[in-house]
């Protein structure tokens, strides 16, 4: 059968051919919703007081850059050394990763970072001829001085104390935060221009130099941060006997070097972190039978769990439901702490139940030393002829933007009545920063609080604000664990900081307690973050869409084509950071 | 040379002899014998072309039609799923006119999972635009399909080839190996130019307007009519070579005949018997055997029954709402006839139940005296 050959000619009319571009057909035309690509926020972010962008600073650290993680940090936190090992980390409370095995070690990367990272520390913007003055260098001081610094502004801290640092120097023992790293922090406020003239105390008016008002004249703005370094007294018998200390005074000596001696066995009042320092204090300086005794019981006490926790470790214990009634003296000195027995009663005006005594159940507790830690206030004598109006308690009263009542003068951190932690403390200092800059050029400091604040939570961002023109995350939304794509995301367990060996020996030097994570864990830990909201840059959405409609954009990231894209929504989907969404019409 | 083969060997020899160049294809029971024969005989160099292990049947099929648009003999096998998988790449096969020919050997369709024959998978492929032929046993497979690539090739049009599961695909069966050269003798190489030139890069499968859309449609259609005299021409000159030839229906003693049962695939087999042991009793029986589905044997069919007042047809298949597949064909295919034969459907052997040959002599016999209803099946099963 003699057949002729098919021809290219013969098939054409079959078949349609074509020579020209598909791109004529906008093949996206026909759908409403498109998926679009705007970087969030996460939910350890927005629960920082801080407002640390820690997804961001992870992606960065995953990708080996260890150093601008620590920058990234150190856009909103001029401390990540001291955040990294006291913070009591809310953001971890907050992480998503806890809703799929444990949350990250958050805090002990910021701790990573600060130890291995270069600080390339100086002015962001040009010099501005403005001068403001913070007077008390603690957490919200520097937080303060920090931020404006970096604004341009010429900045002077105040400081009454022989060393910088407030509370981080003298309150906070060398066991949990070594002087060495906060010195190290310290300095780079120094190179970034920040002048910090310590042992000068503001004095009242008329007790000489400098005095408020001398500030007010020679300083365009004034900061507040005074702190509460006044330890409160038990109001018992017996308190004004050689054996009794006051918590505030105990610490700071014993980091000023001074020669502190505590009895063999010590009762210390209270239940916050300072009742946990003292306790672990006086365990060091040879306290061999250490008791705290707190008037609730342990699920009331204000110190976080972890610390209650290393009390224990280190043999410490604890009197629980116990008041002191009276100071037992014998020929001056401490011979016993006479308490009380307490039960849990009607929540009190702090939401805890209050602590009721039950009558007749007396009994004695055989102790030589004494350490009070009930309540702190601040230490200003400058503050009653300022002119800023404090409250019965001596705290001063501020608005939330720490506005006092006289202009250009604000205040923050534990003198305002702020929060009592580290991470509060450099909040509110921003605050205060942003407030002045807002005095200082006439804006509307609520507006710009709105503009820059993360989610509904404590903090704002400061980034936000000098990199104004970035293509910046949506700080109002919120990326929750359900957003999360976590199907390719294996299980594991936590890296947890190494801890001091628990052993029968009695803690004897102020060696740091809590060990840094080594490289090989703290990368681990690293990839177990999912990032929320950070893109990465994983190519997940880019190598997925079956339309190649998902383009990588010049700057980082990646551009949905809309004209081509069908809103399957694969890319969104996929997303495991819930950086791609699904939006509107193109 | 006469072997003794499996139907699905008898396949591989098949593609071996046809010389295909590219055989892109994922194994799925009860066909992966293919596969796994075709792969040997690469090993072994007895292959004239390549295999491509796809991840599944889509892309084995998205291969072929690349492939073949390329300007190369290709060759594909699957069954059930993988075939109804496949089902998107069906078009595309058709419709870029890739002259493609696929061994697909019969399975159920889940749910719920089971593995025995039924026609249902590739009868439900009837529109995709492929020509379609099922085979009695491994020896007519085997000419089939190198008589597909010859009629594929003339036509561009695709080619499926069934085979029954387990029956024919796994039977093993005295089956005639052509010479290599009375295949090459029968099967020129492959002809057909490639339609992809690097020089001028052109896109297929691109946009048109309804208008050119219903031309081409046409124009498929028109060719798919075209085939009919391809298909004969084709097995009159295979015939001639190897001696073997298969039409696209087969008469059996339909003459005169008071009743004739329609099979296909493997079950013809077992109607031969019954229809013989029928006879023998003096009842005037015959049989027509239905192989090819599309493009149907209509002339064919009405020319075979015209004097025949009652058909009996086995289905081993089952279209919900209406009843079996070759019945509904059949019908429509006597519509218009003057004095059309009355037609009762029989459904039988589905997922590979056992169907003997007493069991069918019923059903001839039901058709026979008015029994068995005209407007909806009836179920044979045992038991």
């Amino acid at each position: 059968m003699a057949r002729r050959d098919i021809t290219i000619e013969d098939i054409e009319p079959m078949i349609p051919f074509s020579r020209g571009s598909t791109e004529i057909f906008l093949t996206g035309q026909w759908s409403a919703r498109k998926p679009g690509w705007v970087e969030k926020t996460s939910p350890c972010r927005s629960a920082c007081p801080v407002g640390n962008d820690i997804a961001r600073a992870f992606a960065a650290a995953s990708k080996g850059r260890i150093d601008e993680a620590l920058a990234i940090f150190r856009e909103e936190n001029p401390l990540p050394g001291v955040c990294g090992r006291v913070c009591y980390h809310p953001c971890e409370a907050s992480c998503n990763r806890k809703d799929m095995d444990e949350a990250i070690n958050i805090r002990g990367f910021e701790r990573y970072l600060s130890d291995h990272g270069r600080v390339a520390a100086g002015p962001v913007r040009p010099v501005r001829k403005e001068k403001i003055a913070v007077v008390g260098s603690g957490p919200a001081g520097l937080s303060a001085a920090y931020h404006l610094a970096r604004l341009g502004f010429r900045v002077t801290i105040f400081e009454a104390l022989p060393e910088a640092g407030g509370m981080l120097m003298y309150g906070i023992p060398e066991y949990r935060l070594p002087k060495g790293v906060l010195r190290k922090e310290i300095g780079h406020l120094r190179k970034l221009g920040v002048e910090i003239r310590t042992g000068t105390r503001v004095v009242p008016e008329g007790a000489g130099l400098p005095s408020f008002s001398s500030v007010r004249r020679d300083y365009q703005a004034v900061f507040i941060a005074v702190g509460s370094h006044r330890g409160a007294l038990l109001g018992v018998e017996g308190e004004g006997s050689s054996g009794v200390r006051e918590c505030i005074a105990f610490l700071r000596a014993v980091a000023l070097g001074e020669k502190v001696r505590v009895g063999r066995r010590v009762a210390v009042i209270g239940g916050g972190n300072t009742a946990i320092d003292c306790a672990r204090t006086a365990r060091r300086l040879g306290g061999n039978r250490v008791t705290i005794v707190y008037r609730r019981s342990r699920s009331e006490m204000p110190a976080l769990a972890e610390d209650v926790a290393a009390v224990e470790a280190e043999g410490i214990g604890m009197e629980l439901l116990a008041a002191p009634a009276r100071i037992i003296v014998k020929a001056g000195r401490v011979a016993g702490l006479e308490c009380v027995r307490m039960r849990l009663g009607a929540p009190d005006g702090t939401g805890r139940p209050a602590p009721v005594p039950v009558p007749g159940s007396e009994f004695v507790l055989p102790v030589d030393t004494v350490i009070a830690a009930v309540g702190q206030a601040p230490e200003a004598d400058f503050l009653a002829s300022s002119g800023v109006a404090t409250t019965h308690r001596g705290m001063i009263e501020a608005s939330d933007t720490g506005a006092t009542g006289i202009p250009g003068v604000f205040a923050g951190g534990d003198a305002a009545g702020g929060r009592a932690f580290v991470a509060d403390a450099i909040g509110r200092g921003k605050m205060g920063a942003l407030s002045i800059l807002c005095f200082l050029e006439g804006r509307d400091v609520g507006a710009e609080l709105e503009r820059l604040r993360i989610g509904s939570g404590p903090s704002f961002s400061f980034q936000r604000l000098l990199e104004a023109g970035r293509r910046g995350a949506d700080l109002s939304d919120i990326v929750t664990y359900d957003r999360l794509n976590t199907i390719c995301i294996p299980f594991a367990k936590r890296n947890k900081n190494p801890e001091r060996l628990v052993s029968a020996k009695p803690p004897t030097t102020f060696e740091e307690a809590v060990k840094g994570l080594p490289p090989d864990r703290m990368e681990a830990e690293v990839s177990r973050c999912f990032k929320c909201g950070t893109c990465t840059g994983c190519d997940l959405c880019f190598l997925l869409c079956p339309d190649v409609s998902i383009v990588k954009a010049k700057e980082g990231g990646y551009d949905v084509r809309t004209d081509y894209c069908k809103g399957c929504g694969m890319c969104a989907s996929a997303c495991p950071r819930q950086v791609i969404g699904m939006g509107g019409g193109r | 040379m006469r072997q003794l083969l499996a139907g699905n060997y008898a396949v591989a020899e098949a593609v071996r002899l046809a010389r295909v160049q590219f055989v892109a294809a994922y194994p799925i029971t009860p066909q992966t014998p293919i596969y796994e024969k075709l792969s040997d005989m690469e090993n072994e160099g007895r292959l004239a072309g390549v295999m491509m292990r796809t991840e599944s049947e889509h892309s084995a099929m998205a291969a072929c039609v690349s492939a073949s648009l390329t300007g190369v003999r290709t060759f594909t096998a699957t069954a059930s799923q993988g075939l109804a998988l496949m089902h998107e790449m069906l078009h595309f096969a058709s419709g870029n006119r890739a002259p493609i020919v696929m061994c697909n050997v019969n399975r159920v369709l889940a749910v719920p999972w089971a593995f025995g024959s039924d026609q249902s998978d590739s009868l439900s492929q009837r529109d995709t635009g492929w020509l379609q032929f099922y085979c009695e046993d491994a020896q007519e497979a085997l000419d089939t399909v190198i008589q597909a690539y010859r009629i594929a090739e003339s036509s561009l049009l695709p080619v499926l080839v069934a085979i029954d599961g387990f029956f024919t695909s796994h039977f093993i069966e005295p089956v005639e190996i052509p010479a290599q050269e009375d295949v090459d003798a029968y099967l020129p190489p492959f002809r057909v130019p490639t339609r992809f030139d690097t020089d001028s890069p052109a896109y297929i499968s691109n946009v048109v307007s309804p208008e050119q859309y219903m031309g081409y449609r046409q124009r498929s259609f028109d060719d798919m009519e075209g085939t009919r005299p391809i298909i004969r021409e084709a097995n009159e000159e295979y015939e001639k070579i190897m001696g073997r030839g298969y039409g696209v229906i087969e008469a059996v003693d339909t003459k005169g005949s008071e009743v004739v049962l329609a099979a296909s695939g493997a079950m013809t087999g077992t109607a031969r018997v019954a229809v013989a042991a029928l006879r023998a009793r003096g009842v005037a029986a015959g049989l027509l055997k239905m192989k090819a589905l599309r493009p149907f044997p209509r002339d064919e069919v009405r020319e075979a029954l015209k004097d025949v007042p009652k058909v009996a047809v086995i289905d081993r298949n089952i279209s919900l709402g209406n009843g079996g597949i070759w019945c509904q064909e059949l019908k429509s295919a006597l519509y218009g006839m003057s004095r059309p034969p009355s037609v009762a459907g029989f459904i039988a052997g589905i997922c590979g139940a056992d169907v003997s040959p007493d069991m069918i002599e019923e059903m001839v016999l039901s058709a026979l005296s008015g029994k068995a209803p005209l407007d909806r099946p009836t179920w044979v099963r045992k038991g």
